[in-house]
């Protein structure tokens, strides 16, 4: 099997331990399938059926399930993945991403949803939930909606008490949902009420009557299927509202917020793994570039490699119990930018016409720019940054 | 002159017929970028966005300064499209009870832009020897206020039928006509 990589360990890696550094080889030496399954996948995006064999779609699954519900426990060269682990789940991502991002928005598998059920659900729900995905089960996340993505505490999507006084009724529409209309189930947030802790989790099917879901075409990224949703009095039964015996300000709006932060790391991740594929890619195709150009490309690698430490720093934050918002925001906005520069330069430095002459290359550049959306914007996040300054917390008090 | 509120496809055929009319205008490596109306030749990748590309042919034309700054002011107006459309859009946003558009890291971008886009119109219009390695720089800045604007978009502006793909192809053509080809020299 060909060798993608051109270079030694990525840098950055260093701050992993032995474990991970493993499981970042395994999934690394799995590069060239998953490429070949990206391009399939950005053919024909509903082409993931055909490729569920894949080892990688299995590693995928693994690694958003925690191990006690895992059907089954994919070998990586003595590694087993403990699915709770966002550092873990960072590394899997990043380095499948390398291969290709499609395959791991297209994939079977609890995904962000299985990290909301995770995070609320109760035992019950979280056994109902991942008994499922021994599927092959496709999950979504729906929280954005066409009149409000990023002011996501005044979503608009009604749970109303039914009027036969049987559960609620979910009214609404949800927009950009990842495998929102191809999904067997997911997680929808609606409000019950006004203000932050009205906002509910629930479980939606999507064989449910009065849900109707479309495809919505993208530039790249084509593997996500990103969906609008529709639910026209979408029945839901107490049992399917996720964390139903909390509190209101432990349940729906804050178990958005914690599989976003949880999530906000792996999108980072994405968006390195594709950079340093591009990296990679231009160095193999470019083997004896000039040292001026060479030293733009070692260049782009290191600050890649800085985001990545930062990366890694703040996934293992979060694995601590320790999260700094602002900290996890910087570094998936950094990521995403950082990402789309390594794409544009391995574009140019393959210069003129490449971007007929290199499909993947070309693909690679469309699709890395869908991080800039996923789990925040920039705004939000250089926002959130500020905050972080007022309030004293962005940096962290020991000096680097 | 090419009009960009057409679609980006169908202005770039109408700068290849000003350019060279009845045929299609090839790049200095031997490529040529049109609509998949005019090079019915079917590219996976570019037929999606309506476009598509082939080798030169003995039917094509060398894309002398003519084209390439037809290529820049078509990239130019476009981008003037994008911010009107950027404002439409996120007057209709809203957060807090108010639009997108009052907030000023927003104004701020639209602002930014909209000076960058008029010093790249300058810069190709100012008198002087045309220049691969100018209209390069140029076009550089221009797909990086391009992707800035995009942004503004939200998710829109990842959609295959948004502003994302008239921006796309203005990337692809730079990439084709206006890349200097300098690669294997030192930076
Ligand atoms: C590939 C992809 C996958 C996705 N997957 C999912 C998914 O699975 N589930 C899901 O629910 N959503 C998903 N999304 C949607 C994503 O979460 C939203 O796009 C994002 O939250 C932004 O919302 P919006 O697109 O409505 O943009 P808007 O919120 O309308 O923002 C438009 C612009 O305004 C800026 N802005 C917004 N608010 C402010 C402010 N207060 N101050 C200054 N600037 C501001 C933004 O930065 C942006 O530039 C996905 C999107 C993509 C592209």
């Amino acid at each position: 099997m060909p060798d993608l990589t051109t270079a030694g360990p990525p840098l950055g890696t260093d701050l992993l331990d032995a474990r991970l550094t493993t499981v970042l080889r395994h999934c690394r030496d799995m590069a060239p399938d998953i490429r070949a399954a990206g391009a399939a996948i950005e053919r024909d995006p509903d082409a993931i059926v055909t490729l569920l064999d894949l080892p990688a779609v299995a590693v995928l699954r693994a690694a958003a399930t925690p191990q006690r519900y895992q059907y089954e426990t994919p070998d990586l060269d003595g590694v087993t993945l403990t699915g709770t682990s966002c550092l873990e789940w960072t590394v899997v991502l990043e380095a499948v991403s390398y291969g290709d991002p499609g395959l791991v928005l297209a994939g079977p598998g609890p995904s962000l949803s299985g990290a909301a059920v995770a995070a609320l659900g109760s035992e019950a729900q979280c056994a109902d939930y991942f008994a499922r995905m021994a599927g092959p089960t496709w999950t979504f996340f729906a929280l954005t909606e066409p009149n409000k993505g990023s002011a996501v505490l005044e979503l608009e999507t009604r749970l109303d008490r039914a009027p036969d006084g049987d559960g609620w009724l979910l009214n609404g529409a949800k927009r950009f949902v990842g495998n929102g209309a191809r999904a067997q189930l997911g997680v929808v947030f609606c409000r019950r009420a006004p203000g932050p802790w009205g906002i509910e989790a629930v479980l939606a099917d999507t064989s449910d009557p009065g849900f109707r879901g479309e495809l919505l075409p993208t530039v790249g990224l084509r593997g996500a299927r990103l969906s609008h949703l529709r639910f026209d009095g979408v029945r839901v039964a107490p049992a399917q509202v996720l964390g139903l015996d909390r509190p209101p300000s432990r349940r729906g709006f804050h178990g958005a917020m914690t599989t976003l932060l949880r999530c906000r790391p792996t999108i980072a991740g994405m968006a390195l793994g594709v950079g340093e594929a591009a990296c990679d890619y231009a160095a193999r195709q470019r083997p004896h570039l000039p040292a001026g150009q060479r030293a733009r490309l070692e260049a782009m690698r290191h600050r890649i490699g800085a985001v990545r430490r930062l990366v890694y720093e703040v996934a293992a934050d979060i694995d601590a119990g320790v999260v700094n918002a602002h900290r996890v925001g910087a570094v998936k906005m950094r990521a995403g930018h950082v990402g789309a520069e390594a794409t544009m330069l391995a574009v140019d430095l393959l210069g003129p016409g490449s971007l007929l002459e290199h499909p993947w290359l070309a693909k690679a550049s469309r699709d890395v720019r869908g991080f800039e959306y996923m789990e925040g914007t920039t705004n939000v996040h250089r926002q959130s940054i500020f905050q972080g300054l007022l309030k004293g917390t962005f940096f962290p008090e020991r000096a680097a | 002159m090419a009009d960009s509120s057409i679609g980006y496809p169908a202005s770039l055929d109408a700068l290849h017929e000003a350019t060279a009319p009845g045929r299609l205008v090839a790049s200095a490596g031997g490529h040529v970028v049109a609509s998949s109306a005019a090079l019915p030749l079917v590219d996976g990748d570019l037929s999606r966005f309506g476009a598509a590309w082939a080798t030169a042919g003995q039917d094509t034309e060398p894309a002398a300064g003519q084209f390439r700054l037809g290529l820049l002011r078509l990239h130019t107006a476009l981008l003037r499209d994008t911010v009107t459309k950027a404002m439409a859009t996120l007057d209709g946003r809203t957060a807090d009870g108010t639009s997108l558009l009052s907030r000023q890291l927003i104004q701020g971008a639209l602002a930014d832009a909209a000076a960058e886009i008029r010093e790249c119109e300058q810069m190709y219009l100012m008198p002087g020897p045309p220049g691969v390695a100018k209209d390069w720089l140029i076009s550089q800045r221009l797909i990086a206020t391009g992707r800035r604007l995009l942004d503004l978009f939200g998710a829109r502006g990842f959609l295959a039928d948004g502003p994302a793909v008239d921006l796309f192809l203005a990337e692809v053509t730079s990439n084709v006509y206006l890349h200097p080809g300098t690669e294997n020299q030192d930076a």
